[in-house]
């Protein structure tokens, strides 16, 4: 009877004040051990003989068991730090019993006497744990000035990114295979593109466009370059006499291009300073007149390409070709 | 709703006054720790450690928190016992059929709630409906 009437006067209580909406889990908090006590203050008014309270009663004694625990416990804890203590003990609470009240001594009667009804705490919720076959990775522990009873730091692939990058390929065969391939690339596309725009030869008669060839200048003075002086002397003769400035008569009338039959091998770019009737003027960016370099003797007005300079320069192309070709065959 | 109360109760100071003196409230409590296990206890030791923390107490001791809400636990019941007797004498104040007694049907009211609280000196004082 009484368990039956406890649980109709418990589910009245709950049923008539279940009307707030609580938002947070703050409030859920509080209203969850509000809760209790009403079921405990219930529970007592049936022990006690009711049948039935009316709702404010309820309340009303609701609202007086909170205030009396949170006076004990306020009152506790000044007794305490009274007498130069953190931590209360037995006596701060009989105390704080006396001081407000409470006879003490009916205590024990009371404690053997109620031995019925149980009720159950309210149900704590715990975090969301991830299970374990969804977490990767350790999670970093926690730094010491964070207290242990904080949640732990999240999987590690959640908040740390590590850059992906592939390693380049140091293997030496590896690497010379490459460079070999890449030179013989670039040779390949600039004489082609040389081909294309410039004049070309064709080795068949009837196919102009699959093998073309660079076309070949044939020097006007064939043995010019038999008679012309080494590098070495050019320089030399460079530094004798670096004030004589030669004017650029001579250079209209030389057709100075190197031109050897290795066509397929060569790049290097076309001399033709101060041509009037420009048979090459195909617009290329190779016929451009070079500026030549002074090493020796800097001397900004002096544009004009003098014609040792001119001729040194050409020599040096060409000794850079040959050197090609043999480190080609070579290596 | 409003709500005042004095914590010295003129009725049970006479009788605390004897107890509060030294050796008394040593005897009697550790007699009540033992007493006060947790399955005897309604409310839970979570929620009155709810309250506690709330109010600055830090229970080293489980059992004082099954103390404190025991001592609560009293309070309340005398309360709900004090109202109960306001409840039947109203009832067999005039005489009615002693047979019936009432027909065992006692619903708390705050008409009986409001004379037991006020032995204890807290005053309450419900408005009647709400404008």
């Amino acid at each position: 009877m009484a368990d039956a009437a406890a649980t109709a006067g418990a589910a009245g209580s709950g049923t008539r004040s279940g009307s707030k909406q609580s938002t947070n889990p703050a409030d859920n908090y509080h209203l969850a051990r509000r809760r209790t006590l009403q079921v405990v203050v219930s529970s007592l008014l049936t022990e006690a003989g009711f049948e039935s309270a009316e709702k404010a009663s309820v309340e009303t004694l609701t609202e007086m068991l909170q205030s009396y625990i949170s006076e004990i416990g306020r009152s506790a804890k000044s007794y305490c730090e009274h007498t130069a203590r953190t931590q209360p003990t037995l006596s701060d609470i009989v105390v704080t019993l006396v001081e407000m009240g409470f006879n003490v001594d009916t205590l024990p009667a009371y404690a053997k006497r109620s031995q019925r009804m149980v009720i159950t705490a309210p149900p704590v919720t715990n975090q969301p744990v991830t299970p374990k076959a969804l977490t990767a990775g350790q999670n970093r522990p926690h730094p010491p000035h964070i207290p242990s009873h904080f949640p732990e730091f999240p999987d590690p692939h959640t908040y740390i990114k590590t850059p992906t990058y592939r390693e380049p390929v140091s293997d030496y065969q590896v690497l010379r295979e490459k460079a070999a391939s890449q030179r013989r690339d670039v040779e390949r596309a600039l004489t082609r593109f040389m081909a294309k725009t410039g004049e070309t030869q064709s080795l068949f008669k009837d196919d102009v466009s699959t093998f073309p060839l660079i076309a070949a200048r044939p020097f006007t003075i064939p043995y010019l370059t038999a008679l012309l002086p080494s590098e070495l002397e050019m320089q030399q003769m460079e530094e004798t006499d670096s004030s004589e400035q030669d004017e650029q008569t001579d250079t209209e009338n030389l057709p100075l291009h190197i031109s050897p039959n290795v066509a397929h091998l060569l790049f290097h770019p076309r001399l033709s300073p101060r041509r009037k009737s420009s048979t090459s003027a195909c617009g290329s960016p190779l016929s451009y007149p070079v500026i030549p370099s002074k090493q020796q003797s800097p001397s900004p007005d002096d544009t004009d390409p003098s014609l040792h300079s001119l001729i040194r320069q050409i020599l040096s192309y060409y000794a850079q070709a040959l050197n090609q070709t043999l480190g080609c065959s070579r290596g | 709703m409003s709500c005042s109360g004095s914590g010295a109760d003129p009725e049970a100071a006479p009788a605390s006054a004897a107890s509060a003196p030294g050796p008394a409230p040593a005897v009697s409590a550790p007699a009540a720790l033992p007493a006060g296990t947790a399955a005897e206890n309604k409310i839970p030791d979570a929620v009155t450690g709810y309250y506690l923390n709330r109010a600055g107490f830090e229970a080293s001791d489980p059992r004082i928190i099954r103390l404190i809400s025991l001592a609560a636990q009293k309070f309340i019941s005398d309360i709900a016992n004090d109202a109960l007797q306001h409840c039947k004498m109203k009832g067999t104040a005039s005489g009615s059929s002693r047979s019936k007694s009432k027909d065992r049907k006692y619903t708390l009211t705050m008409e009986d709630l409001t004379p037991a609280l006020s032995e204890y000196g807290i005053n309450v004082k419900k408005p009647h409906y709400f404008t």
